[in-house]
C-alpha cells in the first residue's frame, strides 16, 4: 500500500547536490539531468529523510492525490 | 541500499589533505576533483560527480549524519538563494584566476615562490616542509601552494557549516556545484531550442 504522504521537491530552490539520493533508503530519489532532483513518488514512502537532509530546503511531503 | 566503491570516497577526502601536510606535489591530484565534475557535466549533462564521487560531500554527511558533528539545524535561506550561489562562484573564480596570476608570476621570474599556503585568502600559514626547493620548477610548486590553500579552505567552510547546519550545506553554495548545475540547465535548454 503506497504511503500517505510523498516527498516533493521545489525545483526552483533544488541545488541538485544528490543529498536527497545519499540518504533515501528507497532509492527513489535521484537527480537525473543534473539540473534538480526528482523523486519516483510510486516508490516513496513518504519517510521525510530527504527533506530533513536537503541543504536547499527544498524538498516537503506533500499529501498524495489521486495522481500521485 | 547496497554500498558501492564510491561511496567510500569520503576516505579519499581525508587521504588528500593528510598527503598535502607531508608534500605540497600531492595538492595536484585535487585537479581531479576539480575536473571531473566539468567533464560530466560539460559532456554528460549530468551532476553525476556531486550525486556520487564528492568525497567533500560524503565526508560532511559522514561527520554531520553518521557521527553525529552537526547540529541539523535549517541551512539559512541566503546560502542558497541564487545571488548568493552565484556571488560566491564569482567569488571564487576571481580567487582561483588570482591564484593562477601568482603561478604564472613565479614561473616568468617576476615573483618567489612563497612556501606557504593562505587560508580563507588572508591568513598566511608557513608550510614549507611540505616543500623541498629545487625539486620541480618553481611554478608547479607555487600551483600547489596555492591549490591547496583554496581546497583547505573550502574543506573547513564545509566544516564549519555541515557543524552549524545540515551536514551537506556546503552544497548549497558550492562553487563547483553552482557552475556544473547551469552548464547542465543551459545544455538542457539548448537541446531544448534545436
Amino acid at each position: 500500500m503506497a504511503s500517505r504522504r510523498y516527498a516533493r521537491v521545489d525545483r526552483a530552490v533544488c541545488v541538485a547536490c544528490g543529498t536527497c539520493g545519499a540518504v533515501c533508503p528507497k532509492g527513489a530519489a535521484a537527480v537525473p539531468d543534473g539540473r534538480w532532483a526528482v523523486v519516483d513518488a510510486a516508490r516513496c514512502v513518504g519517510c521525510g529523510l530527504c527533506a530533513k537532509s536537503c541543504p536547499a530546503e527544498c524538498i516537503e511531503l506533500a499529501e498524495r492525490t489521486a495522481e500521485a | 541500499m547496497k554500498k558501492h566503491w564510491y561511496d567510500y570516497l569520503w576516505i579519499w577526502t581525508i587521504v588528500y589533505f593528510a598527503l598535502g601536510f607531508f608534500n605540497i606535489l600531492f595538492a595536484w591530484l585535487g585537479m581531479i576533483d576539480f575536473l571531473l565534475p566539468l567533464g560530466f557535466a560539460i559532456f554528460g549533462g549530468n551532476k553525476w560527480f556531486c550525486n556520487h564521487l564528492c568525497g567533500r560531500g560524503q565526508l560532511c554527511l559522514k561527520l554531520g549524519r553518521d557521527w553525529k558533528c552537526s547540529r541539523n539545524r535549517p541551512t539559512p535561506r541566503w546560502m542558497y538563494a541564487g545571488w548568493f550561489r552565484y556571488g560566491f562562484l564569482a567569488f571564487f573564480l576571481a580567487m582561483f584566476g588570482n591564484m593562477l596570476f601568482q603561478t604564472w608570476l613565479v614561473g616568468a621570474g617576476a615573483a618567489s615562490l612563497r612556501e606557504a599556503i593562505k587560508l580563507f585568502w588572508t591568513f598566511r600559514v608557513p608550510w614549507g616542509w611540505t616543500y623541498t626547493a629545487g625539486t620541480v620548477p618553481d611554478w608547479v610548486a607555487q600551483y600547489s601552494f596555492g591549490f591547496y590553500s583554496m581546497m583547505l579552505t573550502s574543506l573547513l567552510i564545509g566544516l564549519i557549516v555541515m557543524a552549524l547546519y545540515k551536514p551537506r550545506s556546503w552544497c548549497a553554495f558550492c562553487p563547483m556545484g553552482t557552475m556544473t548545475q547551469g552548464i547542465c540547465k543551459l545544455r538542457r535548454r539548448r537541446e531544448k531550442g534545436t
